[in-house]
C-alpha cells in the first residue's frame, strides 16, 4: 500500500482523461461518463458496474448472405470510484466468463477496462461485511481508500501497476501512524453495518428446499426482473436474432424471475410458479454456485432490497431459512 | 390511516376471519426497514401482524387477483382508494367475482415514499393525525412532505367499492391533468422522452407491479407462450414478435407506449408502475396523459362498462 | 432529401378498403407507388404495436383503412380502430412524434377513386415531412 497526498481518484481520472481514455464515475443511476474530475461522486449507483463488461445488449454476429464477425469492443475505458462490492462482483463474473469456456466478448472488454475501486461506507441496505469488506480490493485493478485528505493506493493487478507507473514520484510508503489510521477507519466502518447474512447457509438451504416458506415469501413478489438486472453478479443472458434475411444476433440480459426463462419448447416449464422462480434466485446464489464454483454469488450490495417493488428482502429471507 | 384505524382494521380482520372469510390480503410491517409488504393471512391468530399506515404503499388488488381463486370461500382485502378502483376494474372485467371478496375500504390520507425514511429504523417511525413522528427526539414531519408524488394527483382517495370503510381521506385533487411537457415543442418532447427512456432497463417491474396487467402472455415476451409440443419451428418463427430485447431508447419508448395503451380507460391511478421502477422513470406522465385524452375526447371516466366495450362514444370530426 | 421516396404501409380491411384498393387497380386509376398494402381481416385487429412496429421497421407513414362507420363486416370492428387510432395519435403527439404520419381512412369497396386520391395525398404529405428516423431501429 502506498500513500498519495490528496484525492488520488481525481488525479488518476484527470490523467486518464488526458490520455484519451473514457472515464466513468458513479452517479445516481449508473456509472456514467465524466469529462471533469469534479464530477466524481460517492453515491452507490443503482446499476452495477457489470454493464461495462457484460452490457445489456451485445451484438455477437451479423448475418445476411454470409455470417459477418462483429469486431470486439476494445475501447479503452476506466471506471473510477467503483464500489468494492461491485469490484468483487467482477471477480465472480470472471469465474463465469473466463474459466473453462472463455467468452471473447467479455475478455476483450475486461482487458480494456480499468477498474479503480474506492472504499466506502455502508448505507441502510449494504451487507458486504458478511462476505468480504468495504475495504476489499478484490476484483479491482487499483484500490483507493481516501481517509482525511490522503489516499491509500494499491495496485492490485498488472493493469493497475501499469497505470501507477506514471505516479511513482507522487507515491510514498505509509508511516506507521498512517497504517494505524487506515486500520482504525476500517474498524469504524465495520461497525456501521445494519444488516448481515450468514454465508455458510448451504446445509440449511438443502433442508428447506420443500419448505412452505417460499410460497409465503413469494406472495408479495411481483415477478419482475429488477433484482436480477441490478444484481452485480447475475449473468444470465438470452440470445436473439433481429431481422429475418439480414440482421444481427445479439445477447441480452435475461432473468430467472421471468417464466419464459425456463420454458421448454415442449411447453413444459420446470419453474412454472412464481415462488419456484423466487426460490431459485436464493438457491442459485447461495447453494448452486457454491457447489459449482465454490463462491457465494452475492456481494452484499443491497440493490435487490432497496429497489424491490414489493419489499422482498434477501437478508430477511436468509434469516428465515437459517431459523 | 393512523394507529387508531390500524387497530380497528386489525380487530375487524380477526373478526371476519372467525366468520366466513377464509383468507385476508393485508399489509405487514417489515422488520429491517420502515416499509410494509403484502401478505395473505389465513387465521385470526395471525391478525395481530396486520399493519396499516401510510407505508402501506403497494396495491393489494394485484395480490388479491393472484390468490382469490386458491380459496373456496371468501377472501378479504384491505383496500385504499386506488386499490378499490383496481378491484372495481377487475370485477367489471370479469376477473374477480364480487361475491367472493370482502373489501375493507380505507379512506387514504396519501402514502409515503419509504425511500425518504430509510435512515430510520422501522419501530421508530409512527404516524399520527396526518403527521409522521420519529421517536428519538419526537421529531415531527408533516405527511405532506414525504408523501408520494402520485398521491398529490389522487382524485379518489376514498374507496369506490367497499363493504365497510374506515379512516380519513385526504382532499381529492381538483386541478388539471395538463403536463408542462405538453407545452414544449415537439422536438424537445421527443428529446425529453428519449432521455428518460435511455435509463430503462426493461426489467418489466412496471408491468409486473400493475394490478391491471394480468395477461398470462405479454406482448413483449419474445416467444409465444402458447406454443405446444406440436408447433413446428416455422410456426414459432412466424409468430409476430413486435419487440425483442433490444434496449435502445426508441424501443423502450415503444414498449412503454404499448404498455400504457393497454390501460386505456382502465388505469387505477395507483402509481405502482412509477413506484416499482428502479430507474425513477416518470411513467405516470404517460398514463395520466392517456386518461386525460380519454376523458376529453370520449367523455369516459370511471364507468362500469370497460372503455373499449363502450361503442356509442365515437367522436366526430377527428 | 431531393430523392426521398416515402415508404407507406397500409393496413386495409378485407371487406371494404382492400376491395376499394382492388377497384382502384381494376379501374386503372393511378396512385402513388410508395404504398404497400397489408390485407387484414378487419381494421379492428390492427394493434397499436403493429403500427409502431411498422415505424420501427422504417416505414415513413402508416394508414389504417377500414369500412365506414356502421358498415363493418363484424359490426363494430372499425369503432375499435377509431378509438385506438385517435388515442395513438394523441400519444404519439405527446411523445413528440409527428402524428401526421399515421392516418385512419374510411374507404368502402366502391370508393376506388377515393382510395387512390387519399393515397396520393398522403404520400405527398409524408414527402413533405421527410424521412421518419425516430423509431427506425
Amino acid at each position: 500500500m502506498l500513500v498519495y497526498e490528496g484525492d488520488f481518484l481525481k488525479t488518476v481520472a484527470s490523467k486518464l482523461m488526458k490520455e484519451g481514455c473514457r472515464v466513468y464515475a458513479p452517479s445516481e443511476i449508473a456509472y456514467t461518463e465524466i469529462n471533469h474530475d469534479s464530477q466524481i461522486s460517492d453515491v452507490k449507483p443503482k446499476k452495477s458496474v457489470k454493464e461495462f463488461l457484460f452490457p445489456q445488449n451485445e451484438v455477437l454476429i451479423g448475418y445476411g448472405d454470409w455470417i459477418e464477425k462483429v469486431p470486439l469492443n476494445r475501447e479503452r475505458r476506466a471506471v473510477v470510484g467503483v464500489k468494492p462490492c461491485d469490484a468483487r462482483a467482477i471477480k465472480l463474473l470472471d469465474r463465469i466468463f473466463l474459466e473453462g469456456f472463455e467468452d471473447p466478448y467479455y475478455r476483450a472488454r475486461r482487458e480494456n477496462t480499468i477498474i479503480i475501486s474506492s472504499s466506502c461506507e455502508p448505507d441502510a441496505y449494504c451487507f458486504c461485511e458478511s462476505f468480504s469488506s468495504p475495504f476489499s480490493e478484490e476484483g479491482a485493478d487499483i484500490f483507493v481508500s481516501r481517509i482525511d485528505g490522503i489516499s491509500f493506493v494499491k495496485a492490485v493487478s498488472e493493469k493497475g501497476k501499469e497505470v501507477l507507473k506514471g505516479f511513482e514520484s507522487d507515491l510514498r510508503n505509509p508511516t506507521d501512524q498512517e497504517i494505524e489510521k487506515f486500520r482504525n477507519e476500517e474498524e469504524r466502518v465495520r461497525g456501521l453495518f445494519r444488516r448481515s447474512v450468514e454465508a455458510e447457509i448451504q446445509e440449511k438451504m438443502k433442508e428447506k428446499f420443500d419448505s412452505e416458506i417460499w410460497k409465503e415469501i413469494a406472495i408479495g413478489c411481483v415477478g419482475c426482473g429488477t433484482c436480477t438486472f441490478l444484481c452485480p453478479t447475475c449473468f444470465c443472458f438470452d440470445m436473439l436474432d433481429e431481422g429475418e434475411k439480414k440482421g444481427i444476433r445479439y445477447r441480452a440480459w435475461d432473468s430467472c424471475q421471468f417464466p419464459l426463462y425456463t420454458l421448454e419448447s415442449s411447453s413444459h416449464n420446470p419453474r412454472r410458479e412464481k415462488w419456484q422462480r423466487l426460490r431459485n434466485r436464493f438457491y442459485d446464489k447461495f447453494l448452486y454456485m457454491v457447489e459449482s464454483k465454490g463462491n457465494v454469488f452475492c456481494v452484499g450490495c443491497g440493490r435487490c432490497i432497496s429497489e424491490c417493488p414489493a419489499g422482498v428482502d434477501i437478508v430477511e429471507v436468509l434469516q428465515e431459512v437459517s431459523r | 390511516m393512523d394507529t387508531e384505524t390500524e387497530k380497528i382494521v386489525r380487530n375487524r380482520v380477526a373478526e371476519l376471519l372467525n366468520e366466513d372469510v377464509e383468507a385476508f390480503v393485508v399489509f405487514v410491517r417489515k422488520e429491517t426497514e420502515p416499509r410494509e409488504r403484502i401478505t395473505v393471512i389465513k387465521g385470526p391468530e395471525e391478525a395481530e401482524k396486520v399493519a396499516l399506515s401510510p407505508l402501506s404503499v403497494n396495491n393489494t388488488a394485484r395480490v388479491l387477483l393472484e390468490v382469490v381463486n386458491n380459496f373456496d370461500g371468501k377472501v378479504g382485502v384491505v383496500a385504499k382508494g386506488c386499490d378499490s378502483k383496481a378491484i372495481k376494474g377487475l370485477i367489471s372485467e370479469g376477473k374477480i367475482e364480487r361475491e367472493k371478496i370482502h373489501i375493507i375500504g380505507i379512506s387514504c390520507p396519501g402514502i409515503v415514499d419509504y425511500r425518504k425514511l430509510i435512515a430510520f429504523s422501522p419501530e421508530d417511525v409512527i404516524f399520527e393525525d396526518g403527521k409522521l413522528i420519529i421517536k428519538p427526539g419526537d421529531k415531527e414531519i408533516p405527511l405532506e412532505e414525504v408523501i408520494h408524488d402520485n398521491c398529490r394527483y389522487c382524485r379518489s382517495p376514498s374507496p369506490v367499492i367497499y363493504d365497510e370503510i374506515y379512516g380519513k381521506a385526504r382532499e381529492p385533487f381538483d386541478g388539471t391533468d395538463d403536463d408542462e411537457i405538453e407545452k414544449l415543442p415537439a422536438d424537445e418532447r421527443w428529446k425529453y422522452w428519449i432521455d428518460v427512456f435511455e435509463k430503462c432497463i426493461r426489467c418489466y417491474a412496471c408491468r409486473s407491479a400493475c394490478p391491471m396487467c394480468y395477461c398470462t402472455e405479454c406482448l413483449v415476451d419474445p416467444v409465444n407462450l402458447a406454443i405446444s409440443p406440436m408447433s413446428t419451428a416455422e410456426e414459432k418463427a412466424a409468430y409476430p414478435r413486435f419487440l425483442g430485447k433490444t434496449v435502445t431508447p426508441a424501443d423502450n419508448l415503444f414498449y412503454h407506449l404499448i404498455r400504457v395503451f393497454h390501460h386505456a380507460g382502465r388505469c387505477a391511478d395507483c402509481g405502482e408502475c412509477e413506484r416499482a421502477c428502479p430507474m425513477d422513470i416518470p411513467l405516470r406522465k404517460l398514463e395520466r396523459k392517456l386518461q386525460k385524452e380519454i376523458k376529453e375526447i370520449f367523455g369516459y371516466e370511471d364507468e362500469d362498462i370497460p372503455f373499449l366495450a363502450k361503442l356509442d362514444i365515437i367522436p366526430e370530426g377527428r | 432529401m431531393e430523392d426521398f421516396e416515402p415508404k407507406i404501409l397500409v393496413f386495409a380491411c378485407n371487406w371494404c378498403s382492400y376491395a376499394g384498393a382492388d377497384l382502384a387497380g381494376t379501374s386503372r386509376l393511378q396512385y402513388a407507388p410508395n404504398v404497400r398494402i397489408v390485407r387484414v381481416m378487419c381494421s379492428g385487429m390492427v394493434n397499436p404495436a403493429m403500427i409502431l412496429y411498422a415505424f420501427r421497421k422504417g416505414f415513413d407513414g402508416v394508414v389504417v383503412a377500414g369500412c365506414h362507420p356502421g358498415d363493418c363486416h363484424y359490426n363494430v370492428g372499425n369503432y375499435y380502430a377509431k378509438k385506438r387510432i385517435v388515442l395513438l395519435k394523441e400519444m404519439l403527439d405527446f411523445i413528440g412524434f409527428e402524428s401526421d404520419r399515421l392516418k385512419l381512412l374510411w374507404a368502402s369497396a366502391a370508393e376506388g377513386k377515393k382510395f387512390a386520391e387519399e393515397m396520393t395525398n398522403f404520400t405527398e404529405r409524408i414527402r413533405k415531412l421527410g424521412p421518419q428516423t425516430k423509431f427506425r431501429g
